[in-house]
């Protein structure tokens, strides 16, 4: 205490110092607080460059995706196949070149190279790399081209605009063989071919990576999953909203649900392949992951959300309406199914906007549960998987493909985008009604 | 005559409804309760298998034709390096993981503070509608895509860095890169938690601090932050729970070097526990697919303890006498002295 008083003291001397300098108390006041709005500059400007910060990392994710993505984003890219169908043809061996077809039933285009001798048009297009390719988009009724056969079974093949050239080897009449390949240029294509005179070998190509199969499978794997998850997550809710009472076994339930909300997703991931793999392998008799493992999985990580999100807009439901409806006579399950579920449906629409969007943008979870195989015709008991994984897929191999994956991540992020939107939405309208 | 007739058969209906009604009803409890089950049986039924799926690679003989091959337990414990043939060490990779997300919680914490604080308190109304949806977008971007742009953009940035000062990355695929995709993803999770922790605040407090003379700022820094410390500790508690487990966008920016002892530089190339569960899981089959489970068991291990440490720490700040637990083992012993003076 002694030495408290000393110091105060001396501070007192030291103020009195300062304001005989500086002559009026107030010019001592003043300049206080200037320097204290000095010091307030820097933790203010700080929140300022914080938050700007957080939006600068948010347009550039946004930026990045968009910049990489879009030139590979097309509804070729949508809608065709991963994998690329190949076929080789060959003219038929007793065939020979009798030289005046008639090809006049070509319509011709100017952006369009025609081979005269065989009857065939020709135009640059690109493959889902962006590399350049040649595609045959006219093939004339008469032209020998539609009599070529499969090099692997003999038999007659016709091929259609999908197709583009990978290379093709003529035989001209003085037995030389020459080959063009799709990558040098459309000159060169069509000279090779009005020199030759039989094809003797020639390789087709679809485009292939696209990601029709894996958008159809991440359908049906947030259908699946909503099946799963909503009734048992809403029934979940409506009990604990509802029946629980505060005792010892509903403490334990409910620390339960929210333990297994802290758990991360590939953790589940890990149960999935132990647990759900062979049930729905024994069952379906299919090998390894599919729609309705990877779906059970995502039930298992939804689970907790869901039920947390339904509970908390049951509980806003005022007492008083549940109490009156059983007054008049109405059973426990008649209110649940007349009063607390409709009136609970903002909860509902939340949780299932927000299942939606972590089932679109899972992936270490899926990898295990679902496998990381990219198929041709997606189905519910093969093994196939959702755009997420699609992107880690192409991104961990040798040659990350950015292009593709920006493209893939584009979709998802408008579908993040339009669901968050909703959300908003929905509270919104909500609100509205409720002021009403 | 007629008339109490017809009263008994509707009263017995009545009855026969009211007792249709209650079966009903019964049969809704249970069946919601057994909902409710299933719901937090999830947590135990996965623990259970994890571990027993995680303890076969130690017991179980993976080898065929006389070969014993099996995890061993010694070299799990003591080896520096992890592989994926039975004499991988996880030692190293449960201190990447810890670094990893120490080193992103120093880009994180300030920066959710900062903004959570920007949000609840400083911002104009445009400009926090506008910085509030753009953390809800950042909390909505699915982690694959945060992998991407990490391999995209941090990863180039994090490589021209580490050519300014001379030293050699893998491509930019680093600790760092790993530490920064991290930071950004639980930006959003810690900066939710803390707004409505700042928002949480009293109003009394805030109008007592200034009535003392204290500026806005002064009050911002010195009186919200500290009253809703508890609710910013708890959001970055959850945050690191959730750095801990991730794992997509870790293994796609952090390079999946199996030796650990490099682990300290932080433009080598690392791997966590959660990524090297990642790591090469389309060609695993055996044993380099079953020990991915002892990896899980190890990850929540490290992130049932760590949320453990970090609650009674926050506990112990906030009630020194009450739940803190050095302190409270610290109080048993007081309270034997003062009985046994007592007793005297």
């Amino acid at each position: 205490m002694k030495i408290n008083k000393k110091k105060d003291a001396e501070l007192i001397e030291n103020s009195m110092e300062k304001v005989s300098n500086s002559q009026t108390i107030e010019a001592v006041v003043e300049k206080n607080i200037k320097s204290r709005k000095f010091k307030d500059i820097l933790p203010n400007s700080a929140t300022y460059f914080f938050s700007f910060l957080c939006l600068i990392v948010l347009c550039l994710v946004i930026g990045f995706v968009f910049f990489e993505g879009s030139s590979y984003l097309s509804w070729d890219f949508i809608t065709s196949n991963y994998s690329r169908s190949s076929v080789t043809l060959k003219s038929e061996d007793n065939f020979t070149f009798e030289g005046n077809y008639d090809y006049s039933d070509l319509e011709r285009f100017e952006n369009i190279t025609y081979s005269e001798k065989w009857g065939i048009g020709l135009e640059l297009g690109k493959d889902n790399n962006q590399n350049d390719v040649i595609y045959v988009v006219q093939i004339s009724e008469n032209s020998p081209f539609n009599t070529l056969i499969r090099a692997d079974d003999q038999t007659h093949f016709v091929i259609t605009n999908e197709f583009y050239i990978s290379y093709i080897t003529v035989k001209t009449n003085d037995g030389m063989y020459l080959t063009a390949n799709g990558n040098r240029g459309i000159e060169n294509m069509v000279e090779t071919l009005n020199q030759g005179d039989f094809i003797y070998d020639s390789q087709f190509l679809t485009k292939g990576g696209g990601i029709r199969s894996s958008i159809i499978s991440t359908c049906l794997l947030i259908l699946f999953t909503l099946i799963f998850s909503l009734p048992l997550g809403i029934g979940g809710a409506i009990y604990l909203a509802y029946y629980a009472k505060d005792n010892k076994v509903t403490r334990i339930i409910r620390s339960l649900v929210d333990m297994s909300s802290g758990i991360p997703s590939i953790i589940f991931g890990l149960v999935g392949a132990a647990i759900f793999i062979p049930i729905i392998g024994s069952i379906s008799g299919s090998n390894g992951g599919n729609v309705f493992t990877g779906a059970l999985t995502l039930t298992l990580i939804l689970l907790p959300t869901i039920v947390k999100t339904v509970e908390e807009s049951i509980k806003t439901i005022p007492k008083s309406m549940i109490s009156a409806s059983l007054a008049l006579g109405a059973s426990h399950s008649e209110t649940i199914f007349k009063i607390i579920l409709p009136n609970s449906i903002e909860g509902i629409l939340n949780a299932t906007i927000l299942s939606i969007g972590r089932t679109i943008g899972e992936s270490a979870a899926l990898v295990f549960a679902m496998g990381t195989l990219i198929a041709a015709t997606p189905s519910l008991t093969s093994a196939n998987t959702t755009l997420a994984v699609h992107i880690w897929y192409i991104l961990a191999g040798e040659t990350p493909q950015y292009g593709q994956a920006c493209a893939i991540s584009i979709i998802i992020l408008i579908v993040v985008l339009l669901l968050s939107l909703s959300s908003k939405l929905i509270s919104y309208l909500f609100k509205k009604k409720k002021e009403r | 005559m007629e008339n109490n007739i017809e009263l008994t058969i509707s009263e017995k209906s009545l009855n026969n409804r009211n007792k249709r009604k209650i079966i009903i009803d019964k049969i809704l409890h249970l069946l919601l309760f057994f909902l409710i089950l299933i719901c937090s049986s999830i947590i135990i039924v996965s623990v259970i298998f994890i571990l027993i799926k995680g303890i076969q690679p130690f017991l179980t003989n993976y080898g065929s034709e006389g070969e014993y091959i099996h995890q061993s337990i010694v070299s799990f414990f003591t080896n520096s390096r992890w592989t994926y043939d039975g004499n991988g060490g996880v030692i190293f990779l449960i201190l990447t993981t810890l670094y990893v997300v120490l080193l992103s919680l120093i880009v994180s914490i300030p920066t959710s503070i900062f903004t959570a604080l920007f949000i609840a308190k400083i911002a104009p109304k445009p400009l926090k509608l506008i910085i509030r949806s753009a953390v809800d977008l950042l909390s909505s971007i699915p982690s694959v895509i945060y992998g991407l742009f990490g391999m995209g953009i941090i990863c180039p940035m994090v490589n021209n860095i580490a050519m300014a000062m001379g030293m050699q990355t893998f491509g930019g695929k680093s600790i760092l890169s790993a530490a920064l995709v991290i930071a950004i993803m639980s930006i959003p999770t810690i900066t939710t938690l803390s707004v409505s922790a700042i928002g949480a605040v009293q109003q009394d407090l805030i109008n007592g601090s200034l009535a003392l003379g204290a500026s806005k700022t002064q009050t911002n820094m010195k009186i919200v932050l500290k009253d809703a410390k508890s609710g910013i500790v708890a959001g970055i508690i959850l945050g690191v729970g959730r750095s801990l487990g991730e794992a997509t966008a870790v293994q796609m920016v952090i390079g999946n070097n199996s030796n650990g002892l490099e682990f300290y530089n932080l433009f080598n190339a690392g791997s966590t526990i959660a990524s090297s569960m990642l790591t090469g899981i389309g060609e695993a089959s055996g044993i380099g697919y079953d020990v991915r489970f002892s990896l899980g068991i190890v990850l929540m291990f490290i992130i049932i303890i760590t949320n453990v440490v970090l609650t009674s720490i926050k506990n112990y700040n906030k009630d020194k006498t009450k739940n803190g637990l050095v302190k409270r083992i610290l109080s048993l012993f007081k309270k034997k002295e003062v009985k046994a003076y007592e007793d005297k």
